[in-house]
């Protein structure tokens, strides 16, 4: 099933796993693990650490799937545990002293899988995409993660950061702005 | 050398520069700040215009634009990061033996806490050793020693007695209560004494008849076997109020 996708609606997947089906959670669970595993390398830049952050969630979700998560807020509330889960692992290292551990390679983008040339050129762009994402600021940084590479709505990242939908909005396009400067800098062809 | 007056073709290439350096400057911060709803395909048609006009001549600002759109399309891409082989069988040994919470509401819940209290073993043995205080307590045998000593020595002298003793203890309380609880509110109330009373003696009064009640069947208990006659039952059918069949088929 490796590199497959799962067609099954996400409403049917989400009942059947309410129901105890194993088969429906291993589903929902490849479905996922992408976006989950993801969004904790964003934050913990360690690929240990977000592959414990990414179990630390799905054992979350197995738990509370019976606790009225509406199937239509799932993914929006998969990727808040997500952000919490990571923001509170950083939290405990930083308590603890420990310092980050940048790591390269540690997971392959799913949109790079397939074709060998497609996956290099891919590869190579998603590189100059994490270089020039590691220029912004804290803050932009953030609400490019949460809007335009994990998609979520305006209004969800404004709950999810507590702030007024307008100052989303007007963050996430400096946000924009700030990057595609940053990426023209590092790469001028990038624009052409 | 300047060109002559009729082989000029149009306006020199710098003017408008010179113009807008002379006026109001460049208008690429303008431009910037419009691109990302531009990217997004929400901008204005007016705006949008102006937007492709200044795109037109301003190289800069193109570029920019062009990197917008490539990241619009390249950004969800990295929202999927796969992880080592392992991680689905690690998530699926960790989730295998604990059940899914499931969301009930209250009525849900507070059935299963009833079915669990109904459905133990232990009820019959509970609802005896209940009834067996009740019963101590309305003999008079709690909180005076050995309880078992005191109920053989109450079988086999007279209990009818000694149960018509913390009967009649309990009214002779009752009746200590309300006086004492007449007297204090007299002293700042005096005229609220009669209706707290009377609420009182009301209140009490069910207790009183179920003590009595109590009472008069130990004592027939005891003395006849039985509970008291209740009277003479009625016997036969009740008389019948319907029409006889004949009445009605007339």
């Amino acid at each position: 099933m490796e590199g497959r996708r799962c067609l099954i609606e996400l409403t049917t997947l989400l009942a059947r796993c309410r129901q105890g089906d194993d088969l429906a959670w291993e589903a929902l669970v490849r479905q996922f693990q992408g976006r989950v595993y993801g969004m904790a390398l964003h934050y913990s830049k360690n690929a240990e650490e977000a592959r414990d952050v990414a179990q630390e969630v799905f054992v979350r979700v197995w738990r509370h799937l019976g606790s009225g998560v509406e199937d239509e807020r799932f993914v929006p509330w998969l990727l808040r545990l997500t952000r919490n889960a990571s923001i509170d692992r950083l939290r405990r290292r930083k308590r603890r002293g420990e310092t980050e551990v940048p790591e390269d390679g540690a997971g392959t983008p799913v949109a790079a899988a397939g074709d060998p040339e497609a996956a290099a050129i891919a590869a190579s762009h998603g590189r100059l995409l994490e270089r020039a994402l590691a220029a912004l600021s804290e803050t932009n940084r953030e609400v490019l993660l949460l809007k335009d590479i994990h998609g979520l709505e305006l209004q969800e990242i404004a709950g999810l950061l507590a702030v007024p939908l307008g100052t989303v909005k007007s963050r996430s396009h400096r946000a924009r702005l700030e990057l595609a400067r940053a990426v023209l800098a590092l790469d001028p062809s990038y624009g052409a | 050398m300047d060109r002559p007056f009729e082989e000029q073709s149009g306006p020199p290439l710098d003017l408008v520069d010179l113009v807008l350096a002379r006026t109001s400057g460049k208008a690429c911060g303008r431009a910037e700040a419009l691109l990302p709803e531009h990217t997004d395909g929400a901008l204005g048609r007016t705006d949008g215009d102006l937007l492709q006009l200044h795109l037109g001549y301003c190289s800069s600002c193109r570029d920019l634009s062009v990197a917008l759109a490539r990241l619009a399309l390249e950004l969800p891409g990295l929202a999927e990061v796969r992880p080592d082989a392992r991680f689905i069988e690690d998530v699926l040994i960790r989730t295998s033996r604990a059940p899914v919470r499931r969301a009930l509401d209250w009525a849900a819940h507070a059935s299963i806490i009833w079915q669990r209290l109904v459905l133990r073993p232990r009820l019959a043995a509970e609802g005896a050793y209940l009834g067996t205080l009740v019963l101590a307590a309305l003999l008079g045998l709690i909180g005076e020693g050995d309880l078992a000593r005191r109920a053989a020595s109450l079988v086999a002298t007279n209990p009818v007695s000694a149960a018509a003793g913390p009967v009649s203890r309990v009214g002779l309380a009752l009746d200590a209560a309300a006086e004492d609880l007449r007297s204090r509110v007299e002293a700042s109330v005096p005229a609220a004494v009669d209706s707290v009373e009377r609420s009182f003696r009301e209140g009490a009064a069910p207790f009183r008849l179920a003590a009595q009640r109590v009472q008069r069947a130990v004592v027939d208990l005891w003395t006849t076997g039985e509970p008291e006659d209740p009277g003479p039952r009625p016997t036969g059918d009740p008389p019948s109020t319907d029409v006889p069949i004949e009445e009605k088929l007339r």
